[in-house]
């Protein structure tokens, strides 16, 4: 039997194989290809011949004037983290993070408490709520459906002069004349927010739900027995127990919202002058508009990537923790199962 | 335990409170939709007219006519859309699978390290390598190709994630040794007698690949620069751009139908998508 076990292994290696493969060359690499970039002076259109070197900068003297060599050239000498350096101090990276951060916090704050609220309702024990697979059906659907396509429809819905939420106001009375929406700043991060916390907080209230579908029902009859409320039940025995999920929901949101890009593209191309030009718009426009400053764009990713890291590496050791646990409770019927058939080994 | 008249009361208002809200947010979901769905029946005078009303017009053709040619190819755009997405699709679920299967029947000494692995790199979002992805791509000629954007879906961590978790809860090893018994070798073993039973885990992530493979915006804006081989949502960008401020009724169409597969596929699937949603909560 064990020699058996020991000749099969080499299959577990060979079907990886293409998983490796595909990571090492389209993830890893350019990854790798992304740091070496963001080290150089890759910038300007590109063309088939043209060498890209290590970023330089321009050697200067005590009075600040560049020093020139005996032919009258002027002195470059290596500058490694020049590109960081730059983007660092590089206002609009500055400006685009907190854009970034705001846009954020602005749709997952209320997406994040309609969700739990939705879930506690859907999962009430005291008030059973009707046609909830329906609702469920609609509240999730906008996620399913192309971001950058439902920023355009909104962006012709805030149409001026003859949009449909300009004539809307107008008829109710509420304007007087159309409004430039496209112009106002608070009013466009104000609408991408919307659209991000429109497309998402049912997908939150699913996992949310799941989290508390998946409570040990126990619980809630020893609060039963103690006399204690739907309310205090929510709040002293369902929330705290949700610690994880919600730690997840919220790890991996702040992840896709410091990616984010399709929504502030296609409905307001990161503007007006620059309201909803996030990090990730930033970055796209670096590197594929005007003087297609690669190396800077780069950075900004890689700085983007340390950021990122940061937040994954706090969910992957909740995820660690819990897979761990489900494991060793495996072996332990599997142990048991043995057991049970009479010690085959 | 007898409810009082207030309790009474109370419960009733709470009840109307939830239905209230649950309606109106329902509604919230599909009314943008209807407002595209009806706009891009009507004609460019009636919308600059009356831009919100239920009532279809009869403009549908005269509407689609700006769609078939220039910048906006609804025909060229769906063909481009459905062979990516339907590419990704099949090698993001093979593979998976594959790759899930190792981690699980075989004992190989780095099978733990590697299943480590793959929870730590699977919430790297690939965006943050996008510029080397793009001069790697560059570099190999692979700009206005399909390549760029079906292989690499080979490697899909979370999905490895999710059919593993599927095949331990599921799946027994005393198959495979009653096949090996058999004589069955064991990549045969894989294809013919593992993966039909793997069928639910696979529909259910297909769905999410091809949805989300659809969906793309930033790759295919840089890697696709050929009209020809563009895809829906780039083609939907240039409707922004281009007419946008002239054919409204055409852009309404357009952007209906950069949505209609995603629709279609949403309301015939919708409770495994839920179910789905619920089962792994894999953000793509």
């Amino acid at each position: 039997m064990q020699r058996k076990n020991f000749s099969y292994a080499k299959y577990g290696y060979l079907f990886c194989i293409p998983f490796v493969l595909a990571f090492l060359v389209f993830s890893l690499y350019p990854l790798i290809y992304t740091v070496g970039i963001s080290f150089s002076d890759m910038s300007g259109a590109m063309t088939v011949d043209r060498e890209f070197g290590i970023q330089t900068k321009i050697v200067v003297d005590e009075d600040g004037e560049a020093v020139l060599d005996s032919d009258g050239n002027i002195v470059r000498e290596l500058d490694l983290f020049g590109n960081y350096r730059e983007v660092l101090g590089f206002q609009t990276f500055k400006r685009a993070f907190n854009v970034t951060l705001k846009l954020w916090i602005m749709n997952f704050i209320p997406q994040i408490l309609l969700a739990i609220v939705l879930a506690a309702w859907f999962t009430s024990r005291w008030t059973k709520v009707k046609g909830q697979g329906l609702f469920k059906v609609l509240f999730y659907m906008p996620n399913i459906i192309t971001a950058g396509s439902i920023a355009a429809l909104f962006s012709a819905l805030f149409m001026h002069p003859y949009g449909v939420v300009n004539d809307t106001l107008i008829s109710l009375g509420i304007l007087e004349e159309a409004k430039n929406w496209g112009m106002d700043t608070n009013a466009t991060q104000y609408t991408v927010s919307f659209i991000q916390f429109w497309m998402w907080y049912g997908y939150t209230m699913l996992l949310v739900i799941s989290g508390i579908i998946g409570l040990n029902p126990q619980m809630y009859e020893a609060a039963d027995i103690d006399g204690a409320g739907p309310t205090k039940q929510f709040f002293y025995i369902t929330l705290p127990s949700l610690r994880t999920i919600l730690l997840y929901i919220f790890v991996t949101s702040l992840i896709g919202g410091l990616n984010m890009f399709d929504i502030p593209l296609m409905y307001s191309d990161g503007g007006p002058g620059g309201a909803t030009r996030t990090v990730s718009i930033a970055i796209y426009q670096q590197a594929f508009s005007g003087a297609r400053r690669y190396n800077m764009a780069s950075a900004m990713s890689l700085i983007m990537f340390v950021v990122i890291g940061a937040c994954s590496l706090v969910l992957f050791f909740i995820m660690r923790d819990k897979d761990a646990a489900k494991i060793k409770k495996m072996l332990k019927a599997e142990r048991r199962a043995m057991k049970k058939a009479g010690g085959v080994h | 335990m007898v409810g009082s008249k207030s309790q009474k009361a109370f419960r009733i208002t709470f009840k109307v409170l939830i239905y209230t809200v649950c309606i109106f947010l329902s509604i919230l979901s599909i009314f943008p939709f209807i407002i595209m769905l009806v706009n891009a029946t009507r004609s460019n005078q009636q919308i600059l007219s009356q831009s919100l009303t239920l009532i279809p017009g009869t403009s549908l053709a005269d509407n689609f006519k700006p769609l078939t040619r220039g910048t906006f190819n609804a025909v060229v755009g769906f063909k481009n859309s459905i062979i990516i997405a339907a590419g990704a699709t099949i090698f993001a679920t093979y593979f998976s699978s594959i790759t899930a299967y190792a981690l699980t029947v075989y004992d190989w000494r780095l099978r733990n390290g590697f299943f480590t692995f793959i929870v730590a790199v699977m919430m790297l979002p690939a965006q943050v390598s996008t510029i080397g992805f793009y001069q790697f791509m560059y570099s190999l000629d692979l700009v206005n190709n399909f390549i760029p954007f079906i292989v690499p879906s080979i490697a899909a961590p979370s999905i490895v994630f999710f059919m593993r978790q599927y095949l331990l809860s599921t799946f027994s090893v005393d198959i495979v040794n009653a096949a090996r018994i058999d004589g069955a070798n064991e990549f045969y073993t894989f294809n013919m007698i593992v993966l039909p039973m793997m069928k639910p885990a696979i529909a259910m992530q297909a769905i999410f690949v091809f949805v989300g493979s659809w969906n793309q915006l930033l790759l295919p804006l840089i890697l696709l620069t050929d009209q020809k081989m563009q895809t829906m949502p780039i083609m939907v960008r240039a409707l922004n751009a281009n007419f946008i401020k002239t054919e409204y009724g055409a852009t309404y169409l357009g952007l209906t139908l950069s949505m209609i597969p995603l629709f279609i596929v949403y309301f015939a699937l919708s409770k495994y998508i839920i179910a789905g949603v619920q089962l792994g909560g894999v953000k793509e």
